[in-house]
């Protein structure tokens, strides 16, 4: 399993920033999801993928506890919009654009963010997404529309 | 499919059934506005993944990586070598098996006893006898390692074919059949580009299915895992994350 994290962990921080727009609470999401992982590695069903399931143990954490702290202790979420950002001054020129994309993501609800990374960067299909995130294909769909209207007025 | 632009976007997606699809490349092939729409959708959903992507490289995978647990049950003590007279022994018995150029393990396992922890731990014990030189002059050619591969495979009842085992970065050096506690143990043998060998290993043990997992230990790092009835092993005197990197094609395979 702790090779399974090992591969993933880039891609789990990732979800976990744009699930928790916050980089600090996406380490603790990580690190959480990290300790349950190994904990039911014996869960794990060889031969499926290790990637989906360290996803919904991520997001599992995050509804069932690292969510409903924040709620509780901050009175409600902060705006994604500066945690999707890309840091680093030397990329600054290239990346205006790609930190101008993720503030428009950033802007989004959060399950309409969540529905993008999970169709568009982690190539869920469409089945596949609302399997995960227990909805119907057609929220699915609308949810990406949406997200593709928000980078369309970038335009 | 409620409307142009989702269908637009499922096109692009591969989302669309047959039908649905030769519908709208119909409907695509006669009309430039539905066309222009298309290329539209495409380089939004190209700058997204492309954005979204670029967040990866902002990973902290350091401070990541230092916060998966290392606790491990299954975890073999590295051995410690008891006594003199055990070393002599097994390098006489290694020495006897690399002249033979393939043997069985029995020998080596009843001279070591119920006290081996695991067969990974017997497989990492031999591993300390081994030099950059122990396979240097190993070099089989094709027709070669075909036949050691399907003796192997045929010990341990797992088809490994020499493109499964094929490993980027790795020079195959040879195959040997061992035993392990009356199970047999396939011993597929690499040399890194600095000559240290890596071993790949299948067992017949029965075990149930376990996840590969990795571990690392005074400077060696393997990955292991069961899966239909079989138990591997992927190890070598390397950093993890490279054994980890390495593993891939034979965790796919395997």
């Amino acid at each position: 399993m702790r090779l399974g994290l090992e591969q993933c962990l880039a891609r789990l921080w990732r979800y976990a920033v744009v699930l928790s727009s916050s980089r600090d609470a996406a380490d603790d999401l990580v690190q959480a999801t990290c300790v349950r992982a190994i904990e039911r590695a014996d869960q794990f069903a060889p031969g499926t993928r290790v990637d989906r399931w360290l996803f919904t143990i991520l997001r599992s954490i995050w509804l069932n506890e690292i969510r409903a702290r924040r709620v509780r202790e901050a009175g409600g979420l902060v705006d994604a919009e500066d945690a999707l950002t890309v840091d680093g001054a030397h990329e600054m020129e290239v990346n205006i654009l790609t930190a101008e994309v993720l503030r428009a993501v950033g802007r989004l609800p959060e399950a309409q963010r969540e529905t993008a990374l999970m169709v568009y960067a982690e190539g869920y299909t469409y089945a596949e997404a609302a399997t995960a995130l227990g909805v119907p294909i057609g929220t699915i769909m609308s949810r990406l529309a949406a997200a593709r209207a928000a980078l369309a007025s970038l335009k | 499919m409620a409307d142009d632009e989702e269908r637009l976007a499922a096109l692009i997606d591969n989302e669309l059934d047959e039908d649905e699809k030769s519908a709208l490349l119909s409907r695509l092939a006669q009309d430039e506005g539905l066309r222009n729409r298309l290329e539209a959708l495409r380089q939004d959903r190209a700058r997204l993944v492309a954005s979204l992507d670029a967040l990866l490289a902002q990973a902290p995978l350091a401070r990541l990586r230092a916060a998966i647990p290392t606790a491990d049950a299954e975890l073999p003590p590295h051995p410690k070598r008891a006594s003199i007279g055990w070393l002599e022994l097994a390098a006489g018995i290694v020495i006897g098996l690399l002249l033979a150029g393939a043997a069985s393990w029995v020998g080596f396992g009843g001279v070591l006893g119920p006290s081996r922890e695991t067969w990974r731990t017997a497989v990492i014990e031999y591993m300390d006898l081994y030099t950059p030189d122990t396979f240097a002059l190993w070099n089989p050619d094709s027709a070669v390692q075909a036949r050691q591969l399907q003796a192997v495979s045929a010990k341990v009842g797992v088809d490994i074919t020499p493109e499964k085992v094929a490993v980027a970065g790795l020079r195959y050096r040879t195959a040997f059949n061992f035993s392990y506690d009356g199970d047999a143990l396939a011993e597929i043998a690499y040399t890194d580009a600095g000559g240290s060998p890596v071993l790949f290993c299948v067992i017949a043990n029965g075990k149930p299915n376990a996840a590969p997992r990795m571990v690392a230990r005074e400077g060696l790092s393997y990955v292991t895992w069961s899966r239909g009835g079989r138990s591997y092993m992927f190890v070598g005197r390397m950093p993890e994350q490279r054994i980890a990197e390495l593993a891939l094609p034979l965790t796919t395979h395997f």
